[in-house]
């Protein structure tokens, strides 16, 4: 198992190298210098071309990417154009905002999407299971700027029940952690049923069926977990797209989280930002995959035969 | 006289979907006596499987219908069984195995588990460690080393996957059992294991049961008694005996039987006869089986042929009109 994961950390680093690749060569294609940029409009010409000689501007952008992966291995991702922190301590400050918002989207979408799911599959055709899709088709169709609108017109102005922006107390995080996870509700609803509805048909169902397991022993221990994965797997990509992927959402309730500092540094071709930004997100999903992946195991017993095999061989 | 178990009395069972109505058992009697074996056989489609669904109130929800008739159990008719009577009887007093044991075990649950759920369900005095030590008993019954109950189902060969699936059906030592094809999908060697297996552990534990098969050569083997089934009905049924030694047969016996050069070969599907079987959603008038039969007479396209007993004691019945007294 142990071996596994690390053949699977290795594979991530190819994957990253390429993505961080191709987004420097993009963002080094968009107009705009660096040392203006750093030096404001106001700098001479002059000091503007003593800068751009200090940070080495001048070479190749192959020579420049190589420079900064050699970089990035030590950890230095390059500093803010416009702050002049860090990149990776901007990052990190804004890690536990996006990490806290995503998480809260997340327990949303497990507590409510699974139940919801099920009980849609279970009652297949029924008023309950009717219900359940048409949220789910309404949650896809709203704009998720929309919603975050709404509720927030709705529990904060209205109401007075929820702080509206910010990210002080944990009730700051309701309203965005709503907005975010809508889409991923859906698709988590839809995704339940549908995994269930599967599952239901078995063989292995009915034989639970023909020993007398009742009703509601047969979804919850005999059905549930042969539908998980694909359960599983929304549930990691969602976590992992939610980390790094609420930007819009992110400002509009005005979190300092990793999306609203992408957002603002696309803005400002805050072009260190960005690529660090990016890579993280790419490191976020890749990790969540691999994270999804060992679960499987646990959920399936043939894939851990699979990869426990798998390591006996090699 | 031997004491009755299972008696179905007109059954008539249809599935309703939204373009047809398939008529998939129409008026079909059988009995069955206590530590008996039945064989059912017939071409696919002839509706076995659904007959044995109806016994264990397994059809599908909704579509899958009992338009009428009775299935009496020990003289209590099943068919009113409320939801929690008939989980009661399911797995306890009526056992089914289905026809593929590489799909009937749940992936993702232990062997053990699975065999101690039907006995935890049924026998709830049972201790966790009675429990524990039954199951070792049980899969020791079945010629599968205890010691391997912590594995999971694939990581068993398919006949040990039906042996596993027996096991669950016998753990609680039904009266009845109703198996559905239970070794069609196994190698042929390792059919015989298994269908040798089931033979002694039904007289072991005196089940009777109810032997779905297309194989003729199996029902010589381990039945008592037969039963022919055609487009949802009994066509001719009788003691082993009078269906292999009679000279009176239903014209579609004598097909399928014309179908076997030799008794002690096995054959894989019947489809000894000229023609399919009728169209279950517009079924034929008279007797069903006219549009194929040899041996068809003006009558048989419009009148529906009774039941006729060819012998005194009553043991072999056949439908047709060829049987009947005024021919
Ligand atoms: N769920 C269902 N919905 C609609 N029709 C069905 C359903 N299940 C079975 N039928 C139809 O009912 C008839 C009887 O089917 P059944 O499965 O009982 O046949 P069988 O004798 O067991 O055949 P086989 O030997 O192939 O297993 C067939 O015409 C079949 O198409
Ligand atoms: S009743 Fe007529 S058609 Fe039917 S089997 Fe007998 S002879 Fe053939
Ligand atoms: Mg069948």
């Amino acid at each position: 198992m142990l071996r596994y994961i690390g053949q699977r950390l290795l594979i991530m680093l190819p994957i990253i190298l390429g993505i961080s690749f191709i987004v420097f060569m993009i963002l080094d294609l968009t107009p705009g210098d660096p040392a203006r940029i750093i030096l404001g409009d106001s700098a001479t010409d002059e000091s503007v071309r003593v800068l751009r000689e200090e940070m080495g501007l001048n070479d190749h952008a192959i020579i420049r990417y190589f420079r900064y992966v050699k970089n990035a291995i030590t950890g230095d991702f390059g500093k803010s154009y416009r702050s002049g922190l860090p990149v990776l301590s901007e990052l990190k400050a804004r890690m536990p905002t996006s990490f806290k918002l995503a998480t809260g989207s997340m327990i949303m979408i497990i507590i409510i999407g699974i139940p919801v799911g099920i009980i849609s599959a279970a009652k297949q055709y029924s008023l309950l299971d009717t219900l359940s899709l048409t949220s789910a088709l309404l949650l896809t169709s709203m704009p998720n700027f929309w919603l975050g609108l709404m509720l927030m017109l709705f529990f904060s102005l209205k109401l007075d029940l929820l702080p509206a922006t910010g990210a002080y107390t944990w009730q700051h995080f309701i309203l965005p952690s709503i907005t975010l996870g809508a889409f991923g509700l859906a698709t988590m609803i839809r995704m339940t049923r549908s995994s269930m509805l599967e599952v239901i048909r078995q063989d292995y169902i009915r034989t639970a069926r023909s020993k007398g397991v009742g009703e509601f022993k047969v979804i919850t221990r005999h059905a549930l977990k042969n539908a998980l994965l694909p359960i599983i797997t929304i549930v990691g990509m969602n976590f992992a797209l939610m980390l790094g992927g609420g930007m819009i959402i992110e400002s509009t309730f005005a979190l300092p989280g990793i999306g609203s500092l992408a957002i603002q540094a696309i803005r400002t071709k805050d072009t260190p930002i960005v690529i660090g930004a990016i890579i993280f997100i790419a490191i976020a999903i890749s990790v969540m995959n691999l994270i999804v992946d060992i679960i499987y195991t646990f959920v399936d017993p043939r894939l851990k035969t699979i990869i426990t095999a798998e390591n006996v061989v090699k | 006289m031997a004491e009755r178990l299972l008696e179905i009395k007109d059954l008539n069972v249809v599935y309703e979907t939204d373009e047809s109505v398939v008529h998939a058992v129409n008026n079909l009697n059988l009995v069955i006596n206590k530590g008996e074996t039945l064989g059912l056989v017939g071409e696919t489609g002839a509706g076995k499987t659904t007959a044995a669904l109806s016994i264990m109130k397994l059809l599908p929800d909704k579509t899958g219908i009992i338009k009428r008739g009775e299935i009496g159990l020990e003289n209590i008719n099943i068919t009113i069984a409320t939801k929690y009577d008939k989980r009661l009887l399911r797995g306890n007093v009526i056992s089914m195995i289905f026809q593929d044991p590489m799909t009937s075990l749940n992936p993702t649950l232990t062997v053990e588990y699975q065999i101690a759920e039907v006995l935890a369900l049924h026998k709830k005095d049972m201790k966790k460690a009675e429990l524990s030590k039954r199951v070792d008993e049980i899969l020791e019954m079945v010629g599968l080393p205890p010691s391997r109950k912590h594995e999971y189902p694939h990581q068993f060969s398919g006949g040990m996957k039906q042996r596993v699936v027996i096991a669950i059906a016998l753990a609680c030592e039904p009266k009845l059992l109703l198996a559905d094809e239970p070794t069609t999908a196994l190698d042929v060697t390792i059919q015989a294991q298994i269908l040798k297996l089931m033979k002694e552990l039904k007289e072991k534990l005196d089940t009777a049961m109810l032997l779905i098969t297309h194989d003729l050569g199996v029902v010589a083997e381990i039945c008592d008694k037969v039963a022919i089934m055609y487009a949802g009905q009994i066509i001719e049924q009788g003691m082993i005996e009078d269906i292999f030694e009679s000279k009176y047969h239903h014209p579609y016996t004598e097909g399928l039987f014309d179908a076997i050069p030799d008794l002690s070969k096995k054959t894989k599907r019947l489809n000894p006869v000229e023609g399919l079987m009728p169209d279950p959603t517009d079924l034929p008038t008279g007797c069903f089986f006219h549009v194929r039969c040899r041996k068809c007479m003006d009558i048989c396209k419009t009148k529906e042929p009774e039941i006729k007993w060819t012998n005194a004691d009553k043991t072999h019945l056949i439908k047709c009109h060829l049987f009947n007294d005024n021919k």
